[in-house]
């Protein structure tokens, strides 16, 4: 064995992966929906014959990412053990609710959330470590969504706190729609005014002197506070014209959401447009003008383009934080993930909170490749 | 060709050109010179209209240039800056095809011109078309910068410090290749440049200007044996203008037709040779006489120390 063709990156995580599942609670047997139960370890969670696939495949996935070779057969192995521990996780949750009463639950605890992580890194390794381009990585990225999205919905899991919890809620999909909404909702008016407000900027140090400061003093204010200052004008607004009120613009609801994150999603946008006609080398615009382009074909052919990475840049972290902001806006009314949150704590019902959590780092997740994506499309034509 | 008729800029309070008059001929290499902030650029952009005068006008080909919209005049002048300024997300086919694609030329034509001038500048067409800007060196991204300005056939180049940012020996490449290319195509260059001795290689005329004034417009010979007394005095008259009057000529134009071969230990010159390369030599090679080559290395002149002494001497 050589040195050189240790990895270290995949030999950490691989023994970290088998660390988190061997040493801490996979699962937790709850008498009911609300008290905390039993910690049970891998070994004690699940019946021996279930177990026999999932441990095979994590040695083997650990035994691989000891190596740099063999890239392909090890992405395969670890997409595979992550179904595996998913599908294991959800027999076993059947095999102990069998023995237990009508009541209990079985919730997914520290171990299987870790070993997840772990595997989510394992592949992102493998991903780099192939230098897999940026449609075949998006590709690889959906099929794994995919994959898991249908174990899951052929009822493997059901019988796990979390997918109870989502039985449960006849408005998972309803409220799925209305967190984007509320998202896009916010995004693409300030993708619409801060683009053409941070060229602005650009031209007019006088309108920058002014915007920015305006939009970082925005950026401060804590999103609860920014919900509460919003409440009040809008419930005047709707209290004066009640057509307003009728269109969906009142105090709580849709309508304070979208105009807070409006706001908290300008700044990126603004100054990442700013910054990137800044960064645009003064002798372009010179030979792009000097050859006869009109303003406009200089704004087009020539600014756009070449600022077009790092406003992408803004447009990601605006779409990441504004996925995660949404779900402050069920305090106010505005629906989506975030009302599974507040309900789950207030019941006290962990997996609720959970229910919320999870599916709005996914959605930020996605849209953050995408984002990602499209970036590396862009610099693609460069390179 | 083109005609400067009292021409004015003023930035504010602060004069930039002042009072300036001059006219280049169809085909004819001239040069801007003078220490910066003298007002060649600004010069040099008020015709494309990069910068509108504040006074006087700017005919080309008995045209005023206000007669056009500025972005149709642009098209019509090739534009060369120091910077380069190609467009690093197009590739370098893309980059040369700017002004015939807002001319709206068809794709054919447009790809003969592409491969047609990066031959014309010693870059394989194959291997550079398809590449992007910062793949290529220094050199090789003026010659597609001069490139790209000649793309629409212009009767007129105009060069800002055009090689100013590269090494000693691809400038001097560059130059013969303008030179080259120049003479070629028949086009009028109007350069600035701060370098006296890039002035006094490549220009037909050169136009010295001072705190926004044109001092002497002469031939580089004429203005290195005749400088006005000032700032071009001082200028062009270091002791050294000798050896630029010998840089300007060729052994061609002063050798001795042979009447009889010389012994083969006389040491030999190319006939494009400059006469300050063939006076370099007979100091090296410790000897008062050369003899010329031609292209094929054939002896067809001779050339003494003693012709040479009468070129560099003041007149």
């Amino acid at each position: 064995m050589k040195f050189s063709n240790l990895d270290k990156v995949g030999s950490i995580l691989g023994f970290a992966l088998l660390l988190s599942l061997f040493t801490l609670p996979f699962v937790s047997l709850q008498p009911n929906r609300i008290m905390p139960g039993q910690r049970l370890g891998l070994l004690e969670a699940t019946s021996f014959s279930l177990l026999t696939p999932l441990l095979l495949m994590l040695v083997l996935t650990s035994l691989l990412s000891l190596f740099k070779k063999a890239l392909g057969a090890r992405l395969l192995l670890t997409f595979m053990t992550l179904l595996a521990l998913i599908y294991t996780a959800g027999a076993g949750a059947t095999q102990l609710l069998a023995k237990a009463s009508p009541l209990a639950r079985v919730s997914l605890d520290a171990g299987f959330w870790l070993a997840i992580f772990w595997l989510a890194l394992l592949l992102t390794d493998v991903a780099i470590k192939l230098a897999l381009r940026p449609l075949p990585r998006l590709a690889l990225v959906a099929l794994i969504v995919a994959a898991v999205m249908t174990l899951l919905a052929f009822g493997h899991g059901n019988d796990l706190s979390l997918l109870r919890e989502y039985h449960n809620q006849t408005d998972f999909w309803h409220q799925a729609t209305r967190h984007l909404q509320l998202s896009l909702g916010s995004i693409i008016p300030a993708v619409l005014v801060g683009i053409p407000l941070g060229v602005r900027c650009y031209r007019s140090a006088g309108l920058r002197a002014v915007v920015f400061p305006v939009l970082n003093v925005l950026q401060t204010i804590p999103s609860l506070a920014m919900f509460g200052l919003l409440m009040i004008p809008l419930s005047l607004l709707a209290t004066g014209y009640p057509l307003l009120a009728d269109l969906g613009i009142r105090g709580i609801g849709a309508a304070p959401a979208v105009i807070a994150l409006f706001f908290y999603s300008l700044l990126p946008i603004v100054s990442n447009t700013t910054l990137g006609f800044e960064k645009i080398d003064a002798s372009v615009r010179e030979a792009a003008t000097g050859m006869g382009m009109s303003a406009g074909q200089r704004l087009w052919q020539i600014e756009f383009p070449l600022a077009m990475p790092v406003i992408l840049t803004g447009l990601r972290v605006v779409v990441t934080m504004n996925i995660g902001l949404v779900a402050v806006a069920a305090l106010v009314g505005g629906g989506g993930f975030g009302t599974y949150i507040f309900q789950g704590l207030g019941q006290t019902a962990t997996d609720l909170v959970i229910l919320g959590a999870v599916p709005t780092l996914v959605l930020a997740f996605l849209f953050a490749i995408v984002i990602d994506t499209l970036i590396a499309l862009q610099k693609g034509g460069k390179a | 060709m083109i005609e400067l008729k009292a021409l004015s800029k003023q930035f504010g309070s602060q004069i930039a050109v002042n009072d300036l008059s001059f006219r280049v001929e169809r085909g004819r290499f001239c040069m801007l010179v003078g220490t910066s902030g003298c007002g060649k650029s600004t010069t040099l952009r008020m015709i494309n209209r990069l910068i509108e005068p504040s006074q006087g006008q700017i005919l080309i080909n008995e045209q005023d240039v206000t007669t056009l919209p500025p972005e149709q005049l642009r098209r019509r002048i090739g534009y060369v800056i120091q910077g380069v300024g190609l467009f690093p997300h197009r590739t370098i086919h893309q980059n040369i095809a700017t002004v015939p694609r807002l001319l709206g030329w068809k794709k054919a034509d447009i790809d003969a011109r592409v491969t047609e001038l990066l031959t014309l500048f010693k870059l394989d067409a194959t291997t550079f078309a398809n590449k992007y800007p910062h793949q290529l060196s220094g050199g090789e991204q003026q010659r597609v910068g001069v490139a790209r300005a000649l793309a629409a056939r212009p009767e007129l180049l105009l060069m800002d410090e055009p090689f100013g940012a590269l090494d000693p020996l691809t400038r001097e490449l560059l130059q013969d290749e303008l030179l080259r290319v120049q003479k070629l195509l028949g086009i009028t260059i109007i350069m600035v440049t701060h370098d006296l001795e890039e002035a006094v290689k490549m220009a037909d005329v050169i136009a010295v200007m001072d705190q926004g004034e044109l001092l002497q417009l002469d031939s580089p010979e004429t203005l290195l044996r005749q400088p006005r007394a000032g700032f071009v005095q001082s200028l062009v008259g270091g002791l050294d203008r000798s050896l630029r009057l010998l840089a300007i000529k060729q052994v061609g134009q002063v050798m001795t037709p042979l009447q009889q071969s010389l012994p083969p230990s006389v040491p030999g010159i190319s006939v494009s040779a400059n006469l300050r390369d063939a006076m370099a030599l007979l100091i090296w090679e410790q000897t008062d006489r050369l003899q010329v080559l031609d292209a094929n290395g054939m002896a067809v002149g001779q050339l003494s120390m003693n012709d040479l002494l009468l070129q560099g001497a003041r007149a």
